[in-house]
């Protein structure tokens, strides 16, 4: 479930990710459809108008890594886990992004430029130029040479035997001029009467407005005909004669051709450069969301990454605060299992072998207190021992004398009798810690109290709690008293009866996901050097005249009732710093 | 025609807010349900179009109609667009020929003066049958669109960066009435 969970956010980013490219391909293959079929045509861009409504996807795209990136900021001024990293990565994948895109899109423009370049070379136009003016120059060889013809005397000589021998007058035309394809005569009705030549190029309606001379131009079919008329009279009748020269097939829509090809290679020499920038407009327009898109998929993708690193590092924070228990969720066949697994297994060992340490610390500590118990039992069994023999010897020997012995003896037996229930008693004490009962209390005022007590009696030393912050927490306020009357016991008594200070404050921490008060007592004393360090915690372990040695290790058992923890630093004559942790929202169910 | 480079391709794109005020020139006659409405663009210097031309450049112009039949609803659209008709001119010079031609469809027209060319290049005629039955009353809308210099394909990317490019005059509103 909890997996479940975790993957939910994941899986919605690929979707994301995946429909944003889904509308990316779209308006690629809506520009490539519709607008680029449009330029081919040669058509109006109407529809390039449309593309301003896909914009919407770069904007968007810009604003969700904008987002993305202003919570790395956040997570690297919080100096969340993994946010260092995560950086790393994101300008890693950009930067490979972009070095995949650059050559791509330098290439495919160096490519379409060059090609235009070779399409449009400067021999292009001079052939195309060329080509244009050498139809020109044929269209006015032809004209001018039918409009010679038509105009001179020959014709008109010709033209006498229409009704004679019309097809020799035909024959007469063409081998003076064969060029003409033609020869119409009209009476001055316009009405036909002779037709010589291609009578497919003929039926010509004589148009009054085109006058004698006049070129005229008509098509019929792929062919261009140049039609000329002149007027001539014979016995006294007026004729007009029509001559008609059909162009090579093709000739005007060739001559066209070459006019729009020089058309299209005139806007080529003025307008490449531009052409050039709004490819590369273009191209960037389609480039760009791409690129967002891929920065945008390295946040997810580098999140995906770093997510195990995360986790470790939590973790370790975990077991660095003394938690054990905690272990990492791995995904089965993830890269980094063997790691997890690794560590969850030195995280299992780790509490294992603490467990045992702790086990046998134990074992020693009751060996310990057993030997010392030994030992302190036995030292006041020896003056019991000799006072009962001395009774004795009096009472076999001197029985009269008895009582000159008898009081102190029994004095001396009685007083190590009390010795040894006081022994008993405080050994009880350590063994059988009383259950700590929990209030709402504030431990400023709590220290207030107590340090009153001592600057009344220890004007030498310089008592400064003004480090103590007005923190509320549940403990018990008896147990508390005990455990700050100890430590600042030891403290004055590190100071020797010297002028010296004891600073205490109190501060609220944050611990992984707990809040800590944190105390802390600074003496001036004494210090210790590392062998009392490595002892003080230890039962019966004392550098007092009649210390009992259990002091530290009743504190140290009490904040542990409390789940805080105590440590301290300690400079050989410099002075001593004792620290204690203790949960602030401990509730009372924990104790018992 | 000019040569454009980087510079003044962007001066040229960043200059060309400012807009040319062109003028439709709308006769309208209704006889019998048969609207006739003649076309005819104004205020245009000929010169840039002939200019556009003799460096072999097509011209080109659009003109466009819209129909509406008039309704007594009350409403954000008073009345129902009935037909919408756009017919494209393309003026050529063709130096071999010697001529200037109009190519609208299918058909050419060949002119030899530049005047005759440019009076037909800048006039249009539509002619429609209005719906018999219907006693509402008609008006039309219509638009010209002028582009002297037809860039060819590929260059016609370039459009939307010159908005010097087209002349496009108002819409002018004509009532037809009998």
């Amino acid at each position: 479930m909890i997996k479940k969970k975790i993957r939910q956010p994941v899986l919605a980013g690929v979707l994301s990710i995946l429909l944003l490219y889904i509308v990316l391909i779209l308006m690629i293959l809506l520009f490539a459809g519709k607008i680029l079929s449009d330029i081919s045509s040669g058509v109006s861009l109407v529809k390039l108008r449309y593309l301003a409504f896909s914009l919407v996807l770069p904007l968007f795209l810009i604003t969700s890594i904008i987002i993305n990136i202003y919570r790395l900021i956040k997570q690297r001024k919080n100096k969340a886990p993994g946010a260092t990293f995560k950086t790393k990565l994101l300008i890693f994948f950009t930067f490979i992004s972009l070095l995949s895109s650059i050559p791509q899109g330098i290439l495919a423009l160096s490519f379409i430029n060059s090609a235009m370049e070779s399409w449009f070379s400067s021999g292009f136009g001079e052939a195309m130029h060329g080509g244009l003016q050498i139809a020109i120059d044929y269209n006015r060889l032809v004209s001018r040479e039918i409009k010679s013809f038509s105009g001179s005397h020959i014709f008109e000589n010709i033209l006498d035997q229409m009704f004679t021998s019309p097809d020799r007058m035909w024959l007469t035309v063409k081998s003076i001029h064969p060029m003409i394809d033609a020869l119409e005569i009209f009476d001055d009705n316009g009405n036909t009467i002779l037709i010589l030549g291609d009578d497919r190029i003929t039926g010509t309606v004589l148009n009054p407005s085109i006058g004698e001379g006049t070129i005229s131009r008509s098509k019929q079919g792929d062919r261009s005909i140049l039609k000329i008329r002149r007027n001539f009279s014979k016995d006294g009748i007026r004729y007009s004669a029509v001559i008609s020269t059909v162009l090579p097939d093709n000739f005007d829509t060739n001559a066209s051709n070459i006019t729009r090809t020089i058309q299209l290679f005139s806007q080529f020499q003025n307008l490449h450069s531009a052409f050039f920038l709004v490819l590369i407009f273009f191209f960037t327009y389609f480039s760009l969301p791409i690129l967002l898109l891929s920065i945008l998929a390295s946040f997810l993708l580098s999140d995906e990454i770093i997510k195990p690193v995360v986790h470790l590092e939590e973790a370790i924070s975990r077991v660095m605060e003394g938690d054990y228990s905690h272990r990492i969720l791995s995904k089965q066949k993830d890269d980094l299992a063997n790691l997890v697994n690794s560590f969850n297994r030195m995280v299992a060992e780790l509490e294992q072998s603490r467990q045992n340490l702790v086990q046998n610390e134990k074992v020693s500590a009751w060996q310990e207190i057993a030997q010392r118990m030994a030992h302190e039992i036995k030292n006041p069994l020896t003056p019991i021992k000799l006072s009962a023999q001395r009774i004795l010897k009096k009472y076999s020997k001197e029985p009269e004398s008895l009582d000159k012995v008898l009081a102190p003896s029994i004095a001396a037996i009685i007083a190590e009798v009390e010795n040894l229930t006081k022994l008993i008693q405080q050994f009880r004490d350590f063994a059988k810690m009383p259950v700590p009962h929990p209030v709402k209390m504030n431990i400023k005022n709590h220290i207030e109290q107590l340090v009153t007590l001592y600057s009344g009696s220890f004007s030498e030393i310089d008592m400064d709690i003004s480090g103590v912050k007005d923190i509320s927490l549940n403990a018990d306020p008896d147990q508390l008293k005990s455990i700050f009357s100890n430590l600042i016991s030891n403290a004055v008594e590190s100071l020797k009866g010297r002028k010296g200070k004891i600073s205490i404050r109190a501060d609220e921490i944050v611990k992984g996901n707990s809040r800590y008060c944190r105390i802390q007592i600074q003496d001036t004393g004494t210090g210790m050097d590392r062998d009392m360090k490595d002892k003080i915690f230890n039962p019966y372990f004392t550098t007092k005249d009649g210390g009992t040695g259990l002091g530290l290790p009743i504190v140290e058992r009490m904040i542990a009732e409390h789940k805080g923890q105590i440590w301290f630093e300690s400079e050989k004559g410099v002075g001593t710093t004792f620290f204690i942790d203790l949960p602030i929202e401990l509730r009372a169910g924990v104790f018992v | 025609m000019r040569k454009i480079n980087f510079i003044s391709f962007i001066i040229l794109f960043l200059s060309s807010l400012s807009l040319h005020a062109q003028v439709t020139n709308v006769v309208a006659s209704l006889n019998n349900s048969k609207a006739v409405i003649h076309l005819h663009l104004s205020d245009i210097s000929p010169d840039e179009i002939l200019k556009s031309l003799s460096e072999n450049q097509t011209a080109e112009i659009t003109f466009e109609l819209r129909l509406y039949k008039k309704t007594e609803k009350f409403g954000l659209s008073p009345a129902i667009l009935t037909k919408e008709i756009s017919s494209v001119q393309s003026g050529r010079w063709i130096p071999v020929t010697e001529q200037y031609t109009i190519s609208t469809g299918d058909k050419t027209f060949y002119y030899k003066k530049s005047e005759p060319f440019l009076i037909s290049f800048l006039s249009e005629e539509f002619t429609f049958t209005l719906p018999e039955s219907s006693k509402a009353t008609y008006y039309c809308v219509t638009r010209i669109r002028l582009i002297p210099l037809k860039f060819m394909a590929p260059f016609n990317l370039l459009e939307p960066f010159f908005r010097n490019y087209s002349r496009t005059s108002p819409w002018t509103r004509v009532e037809l009435t009998g």
